[in-house]
């Protein structure tokens, strides 16, 4: 227990540190309602004009729409660490290498604690509005505890996956000196291939094929799709059991990756 | 006890000519240099002494501080700290070390600084009791009370610098790394630290390691030190042989009334330096003459009203050494 409450300390002290950003917490709450009406006005658009060819029902889509924007700050791919960045930047991070921890699991708290403290403030007022909108803009609830209790799992799978897939960007850092590059292009291509942009459901049916092979079908859109009941339950169980292969294949190669790159590190000046 | 052997370390350096086509130049073929900033370094350190760690900018001392403190792996040779390879046991080799980087912080920026002690407590495993106590001791010496409750970012230069010592003191270290710890501070704090550090190393037995260019520091602090240059040891001696060694000048300064400097018939060794109505500055080679000499010799032809024999400062010692060694 002593071993993990070193972590767990480090989580609870950068969620407090998270959670002093309430500004920025309501401007995200209205820019998320402007941007989710948007959506389900336009997929509403899509649909009406042949609604046989549109893959998921009105409340489907609104469902899938309003659980994204509610979720938006856990799996935003956009969003890296700064301050890690910065540490490798400018050498702080030779603090971090003082401490009698390991800097892979650190990280991964610190990733983990910013990005829930962020979607603490949000999630809940989102949702709640959501519920008493009207039909076809409205939120709806899971179609059994069964269903309910899959998302939950399925959804903290992909909020680990997606740190352990960012793990790698930021520790590329100590190679590239510069994450702006990495991050543009990165962050663009995953938020498109995790149904960021355009649901999963919606795209191609070949695209979605080629996705199914990589870790982003996993990410946001699965547990967003159990929940307003587009997957059944059995093509939920084996989703999340996929998940879990992915996070077993990331989580050791961002480990590799620190080994290697604290091999190498040279922390300049003074 | 630090045992360093032949410790290695070079780092390769991409260097150009300025302008335009040298930048483009540098896109198809780079010219590295490969700079030794170790080379086979060799010293060792008792526990509970109290070394300065001197030398030019870029002899190598920072680069030292970070093999010994774990952070940096050398190409080759040997360091043991208690018997552990600092880069190769990091973790269990941190737990007895603090270390104060002058120029980085550690503490979190927007919270209080007793929210960032709290984390590295359970980061450390300090104890309750252990934790409480140095908290009280620590804030006790270095007179932090007001500041601990006080969000980082708000404090002043001298008022972080006491934190971070702090900080770095907290799990009880058997050995602190101080690099340049008085950098930027005004005289109160400088000497609030010296005397913090002193105390600790007295009272406690802690070794100290102390790289610092304010030579003020070394004066108070230190009694052996060792002088890097190149990436070698070039000098380990205490302090005062070193003095004795290299300081044989000493500035005497004359005051009389009816003066005529210029006119006096001065003996080997010493000689004018400036002249005045009411005052006069020698410079005295001590190799050559004593100081009672030189006194005797002047007042046998003037009348002294007042007179003082000064050693030339620290700075200058430390730059004639480094002169000798040519390190710069």
């Amino acid at each position: 227990m002593a071993f993990l409450q070193k972590y767990l300390t480090f989580f609870k002290m950068r969620i407090r540190c998270g959670l002093q950003y309430r500004t920025a917490a309501l401007a995200g709450i209205a820019t998320q309602f402007c941007w989710g009406f948007m959506y389900i006005l336009l997929y509403h658009a899509f649909r009406n004009s042949d609604p046989a060819a549109y893959p998921m029902t009105a409340e489907q889509t609104a469902t899938y729409i309003w659980l994204q924007q509610a979720f938006l700050t856990l799996f935003a791919s956009w969003q890296l660490e700064n301050d890690l960045i910065a540490q490798i930047k400018d050498g702080t991070v030779a603090y971090d290498l003082c401490r009698p921890v390991s800097l892979y699991p650190m990280w991964f708290c610190k990733c983990m604690a910013s990005r829930l403290s962020r979607a603490m403030l949000r999630f809940l007022p989102i949702l709640l509005i959501c519920g008493f909108l009207p039909a076809g803009y409205r939120m709806c609830l899971p179609t059994s505890f069964l269903c309910l209790g899959l998302f939950l799992l399925s959804l903290t799978l992909a909020f680990l996956l997606t740190i352990a897939i960012l793990m790698p960007v930021h520790i590329s850092v100590f190679f590239l000196l510069n994450e702006s590059g990495i991050r543009s292009v990165f962050a663009n291509v995953m938020d498109f291939c995790c149904g960021g942009l355009i649901p999963i459901p919606l795209m191609p049916a070949a695209l979605q094929k080629f996705l199914s092979f990589t870790p982003f079908l996993y990410m946001q859109n699965t547990p967003y799709l159990i929940y307003n009941g587009y997957l059944p339950i059995s093509d939920a169980l084996r989703a999340i059991c996929i998940q879990l292969c992915w996070l077993v294949f990331f989580i050791p190669l961002g480990v590799w990756m620190m080994k290697k790159a604290l091999r190498r590190t040279v922390i300049q000046g003074g | 006890m630090i045992f360093v052997k032949d410790l290695c370390k070079t780092f390769r350096v991409a260097r150009r000519d300025g302008g335009m086509k040298n930048t483009l130049k540098s896109f198809f073929h780079r010219t590295y240099t490969e700079i030794p900033a170790l080379d086979h370094l060799n010293f060792s350190i008792e526990d509970g002494e109290m070394v300065g760690y001197i030398g030019p900018n870029g002899a190598g001392k920072s680069s030292t501080v970070k093999v010994l403190s774990g952070i940096l792996v050398p190409d080759s040779g040997t360091c043991t700290i208690d018997g552990r390879i600092p880069w190769k046991e990091r973790t269990a080799h941190v737990k007895e070390i603090g270390v104060v980087f002058g120029q980085r912080s550690q503490l979190w920026w927007d919270v209080p600084v007793i929210d960032t002690f709290l984390l590295l407590k359970d980061i450390f495993s300090i104890p309750d009791d252990v934790y409480k106590h140095n908290v009280d001791e620590l804030t006790d010496m270095l007179d932090l009370s007001q500041l601990l409750r006080t969000p980082t970012r708000q404090l002043s230069l001298g008022q972080r610098m006491r934190c971070e010592i702090a900080a770095s003191l907290l799990h009880d270290p058997k050995i602190l790394f101080l690099d340049e710890p008085t950098i930027g501070l005004d005289a109160v704090s400088k000497i609030a630290v010296r005397d913090f550090i002193k105390r600790r190393n007295r009272e406690r037995g802690t070794t100290v390691i102390l790289t610092t260019h304010d030579m003020q520091d070394i004066e108070a602090l230190t009694e052996r030190i060792l002088l890097i240059g190149h990436g070698k040891i070039l000098k380990d001696g205490s302090l005062s042989s070193l003095k004795e060694e290299f300081v044989t000048e000493r500035h005497m300064t004359v005051l009389s009334s009816n003066f005529k400097a210029d006119s006096l018939s001065l003996p080997q060794g010493i000689t004018l330096m400036e002249a005045h109505s009411d005052r006069a500055v020698f410079s005295l080679d001590t190799t050559v003459l004593s100081v009672s000499d030189a006194i005797s010799a002047i007042s046998s032809q003037t009348e002294i009203r007042d007179l003082s024999v000064d050693t030339p400062s620290l700075d200058t010692l430390i730059s004639k050494l480094y002169c000798r060694y040519e390190v710069l």
